[in-house]
């Protein structure tokens, strides 16, 4: 009978999946062999503090409180048994505990009875078979769950990792020692140092700029803290200075660093300042003209008349169509991202285009121009928004004139490639740096923003050529070099069907 | 109506009644309040199936306004009389105990008698003595299991008794509300102490067998043969001539039971017989554990009704004021004649003389723990036993 009780007890242990499941059923199981009223199973393993695998039969509280009965510190041996009047803390007049140890990890397992019925022989020998049932069978569970625990936190370390490798905000991580230890791909984006170069050196070794910000840095001491706001400050990076608004968060071992790159929006932010710079004195500049043209007429004690008349009247015609130029530039500028602009797709002839913006440039411009249309033989034609074309590339001859200030031949130059057109405009003035080369098409941006060179424009004229352009489905680019002049080249596709020459 | 019992007692703490007819619910929960001549505190009220559980619900706690009204459907009840098969029986309790109604309805059954225990045991936390009343749903699950939940709350000290709502249909009762399934606890506290007596009158037949292999309620193998087999020759009875009516009748008269330390067993109902030669058991027995075939006879039943009624009377410190009695219905209904009159007659002629205040109600499995962990019964018949307070 007895091996048939233990059998049954073993059945259970061996049942459960995991600790909780052990300790609920095996101890539900030890109070129905033992008769007991409370059956309890404790445990403490290297990892974990000392804690009540399972009990039965306790009200809530009463099980956490069998961990303050030393139960738990009682070195091997057998089982013992127990009598008193309030044994457990709970009133048990008996009690019978039998320990067991498994791999760095002890524990014990009790039965009481809250009436005054000993345990004998037989029931202890019961109860430290059972304490080894449970041993055995807590061994694997407790390999199991640190097994599980450690897949779990290999598979939210690697989620932190993806996130932290995906967001487009740098992340950096420099230890206590200041010694970088996390440096994520949009960091390397940002400054061009790569992982490998930055992470486990010190931080002002592997951003030398870094130590000159420092200073200036608000490091928070809780991630949520919306108080601080983030520093915004340049980073001299292999002699390249790069905006960042960084915002650092102090951790248990180091401090972490998220920054986002605001080099682009900096400039941007400049580029909008020139702009408005600019425009008001390229507006003010008409004007001006217009103004003191329309003045001299309207005086009455002056009379003006013949050839003086004309020219005044003159100034106020060119000037209020540089005035509505102007106007139409930053109003196309304004629209030309929208899908809402139409476009027209249509076989364009470019040599009679070519031709058209060759002779109205000719009208405008003096005698140092020389202006002149290669068109090869037999040429297709593209497809374009014809319109839009003659404004590209009225747009290109007017700035080679306008950074021509010597003067010079001004070609406009079509040359047929494999399925399509390239239509060059070529200057010998001023030239644009290397350096300059990537940045003339973007909104706002003026090769000579101060005017040095006595140069004027909105910066929104190649902006919107780049702009028509692409949505010809073409591509424009730039040859240059200072001092020795610019070639603009736009390529547009050919009209299908179109014979090849 | 059939009758009114009452003691002379200063300090009563309940009274009882029963009835028959058609406002039996009323007139026994009326009458009960009337005997207490006090100010009631719970009114656990046991009527007969046929009922209209509902009305019986309403009627019941509209008889005692204002008072906590709890009970059950049986088979039969029990009141200061006997045995009624048609009919109510109801006893009330003096306010001055400590009472807590409480009632589930959860799917899972553990969850059921806990959450019931729950709220029942908070109104009694500071009394001395209490006791735990569980009216069950035979058919929402097993039996076990709402003990096991309710146990988990009422830990080792307050002991447990109830059974499950016999009769068709069968119900639970609440504070006017009838419950079709689902868990109703009452837990009474006491000054003095509760006594609860358990007694049932299975005999073992033979040495135990063990269960070799078994799947929840379902023995399949015992001593690594199947189980109808070894439960037939045991019993000397050829398994093939064993038609379905005639193992019904087997199986009444002859449980399985579990042996227990103290020499006790604990009787199984054997509730069906499996396609696979395996026995359908009304509570589940794990593989590896022993059993015993047992015998029921008529002089044990006698002789267990008067043994639970000693056993819960040594408990207490004074004589008997009240008991509330919950009888397996099938101890005596199998046997025929008027086996369940005279054990009706046995069990209040032990609570003696005069009779006590005593309600009672014939059970579909009972439930009992004063000791040790588990109080799923079959076959068992538990008394509930209160003397007057200090």
């Amino acid at each position: 009978m007895e091996a048939a009780r233990r059998a049954q007890i073993v059945t259970i242990v061996n049942r459960a999946q995991t600790e909780a499941e052990l300790g609920e059923s095996v101890t539900a199981e030890l109070c129905e062999v033992f008769e007991a009223e409370v059956g309890f199973v404790l445990a403490r393993t290297e990892d974990a503090p000392p804690r009540v695998v399972g009990a039965y039969g306790l009200r809530s509280g009463e099980a956490a409180r069998l961990l303050d009965t030393g139960l738990l510190d009682v070195n091997g041996g057998g089982p013992h048994c127990e009598e008193g009047a309030n044994l457990l803390a709970v009133g048990a007049r008996t009690l019978a505990c039998a320990p067991f140890g498994a791999r760095g990890a002890r524990g014990v397992v009790g039965v009481a009875r809250l009436y005054e019925q000993t345990f004998d022989e037989a029931e202890a020998a019961l109860l430290e078979a059972v304490a080894e049932s449970i041993e055995h069978a807590l061994e694997p569970l407790w390999l199991a769950e640190e097994r599980d625990r450690l897949y779990h936190e290999a598979h939210e370390r690697g989620q932190a990792a993806r996130v932290i490798g995906s967001i487009a905000d740098g992340v950096l991580l420099v230890d206590d020692a200041g010694v970088v230890q996390l440096w994520n791909p949009a960091a390397e984006a940002m400054t061009g140092l790569s992982c490998d170069v930055v992470v486990g050196r010190p931080l002002d070794e592997a951003i030398p700029g870094w130590s000159a910000i420092r200073d200036s840095l608000v490091v928070a001491s809780e991630p949520a803290s919306s108080s601080e706001r983030p520093t915004s400050a340049p980073i001299d990076v292999g002699g390249r200075e790069v905006w960042l608004s960084i915002r650092g968060v102090g951790l248990a071992g180091g401090t972490v660093y998220a920054f986002r790159d605001l080099t682009q929006d900096r400039r941007l932010e400049q580029l909008k300042t020139d702009f408005i710079a600019t425009v008001s004195h390229e507006l003010r500049t008409p004007l001006a003209a217009v103004h003191g043209a329309a003045k001299t007429l309207a005086r009455e004690e002056v009379v003006v008349g013949g050839d003086v008349f004309r020219e005044l009247l003159n100034v106020v015609i060119e000037q209020s169509d540089r005035l509505a130029a102007m106007v139409d530039d930053i109003l196309l500028a304004s629209r030309i991202d929208s899908p809402g602009l139409p476009f027209a797709s249509e076989p364009v002839d470019v040599a009679a285009l070519g031709a058209e913006v060759i002779s109205a440039a000719r009208a405008h411009a003096d005698e140092r121009f020389r202006l002149e249309l290669v068109v090869p033989p037999s040429l297709p034609p593209v497809v374009a928004d014809r319109d839009k074309l003659r404004q590209v590339l009225t747009n290109l001859v007017a700035n080679a004139v306008k950074y021509s200030p010597a003067g010079g031949r001004i070609g406009l130059e079509l040359k047929q490639g494999d399925g399509k057109l390239d239509i060059a405009v070529r200057d010998e003035g001023l030239g644009i740096a290397s350096a300059e080369q990537q940045l003339i098409f973007e909104k706002f941006y003026r090769v000579d923003a101060n005017m040095a060179r006595g140069v004027s424009g909105s910066g929104l004229g190649l902006y919107i050529c780049r702009e028509l352009v692409h949505r010809m489905d073409g591509t424009i680019a730039v040859e240059s070099h200072p001092g020795e002049g610019s070639a603009f080249i736009v390529t547009l596709p050919i009209a299908a069907g179109s014979a090849a020459a | 109506m059939l009758g009114v019992a009452t003691l002379d007692i200063h300090n009563r703490m309940a009274g009882s009644a029963s009835a028959t007819g058609r406002h039996a619910v009323a007139y026994a929960v009326e009458r009960a309040i009337t005997a207490l001549d006090r100010e009631p505190g719970l009114v656990l009220v046991f009527p007969t199936a046929p009922i209209d559980p509902d009305t019986v619900a309403v009627e019941a706690q509209a008889a005692a306004p204002g008072t906590r009204v709890a009970g059950m459907t049986g088979t039969a009840v029990i009141g200061a009389n006997g045995l009624i098969d048609n009919g109510c029986s109801a006893i009330a309790f003096s306010s001055v105990l400590n009472i807590g109604v409480g009632a589930s309805e959860a799917d899972d059954p553990r969850t059921c008698g806990r959450e019931a225990a729950e709220k029942a045991l908070a109104a009694i936390d500071d009394a001395s003595h209490g006791v735990l009343l569980l009216f069950v749903d035979s058919d929402s699950g097993d039996q076990a299991e709402v003990v096991a939940g309710a146990y988990a709350v009422a830990g080792g000290r307050i002991p447990l008794a109830g059974g499950a709502a016999g009769g068709a249909p069968r119900a639970r009762f609440a504070d006017g509300r009838a419950l079709a399934k689902g868990v109703v606890a009452v837990a009474i506290g006491n000054r003095t102490p509760i006594g609860v007596g358990i007694a049932h009158g299975c005999v073992p037949r033979g040495a135990p067998s063990i269960v070799t292999r078994s799947e929840g309620q379902t023995v399949l193998r015992l001593d690594g043969r199947p189980a109808q087999d070894v439960y037939f020759e045991r019993l000397g009875v050829d398994g093939e001539q064993v038609d379905d009516k005639t193992f019904e009748t087997l199986a009444m008269m002859h449980p399985l039971a579990e042996p227990e330390l103290s020499g006790n067993t604990r009787p199984r109902y054997v509730r069906a017989r499996a396609a696979d030669g395996g026995l359908v058991c009304a509570t589940s027995i794990e593989t590896n554990a022993a059993v015993e075939i047992c015998d029921h006879t008529p002089d044990a039943i006698g002789t267990s009704a008067r043994a639970a009624v000693e056993d819960a009377a040594s408990q207490l410190q004074g004589p008997t004021e009240a008991a509330v009695v919950f009888d397996c219905a099938a101890r005596s209904a199998w046997f025929g004649g008027d086996l369940a009159l005279r054990e009706a007659d046995a069990l209040v002629g032990a609570l003696g003389d005069p009779v006590p205040t005593v309600a009672g109600v014939c059970t579909r499995g009972e439930i009992g723990r004063v000791r040790g962990a588990k109080g799923d019964l079959n076959y068992g018949i538990v008394v509930v036993a209160f003397s007057a307070p200090a």
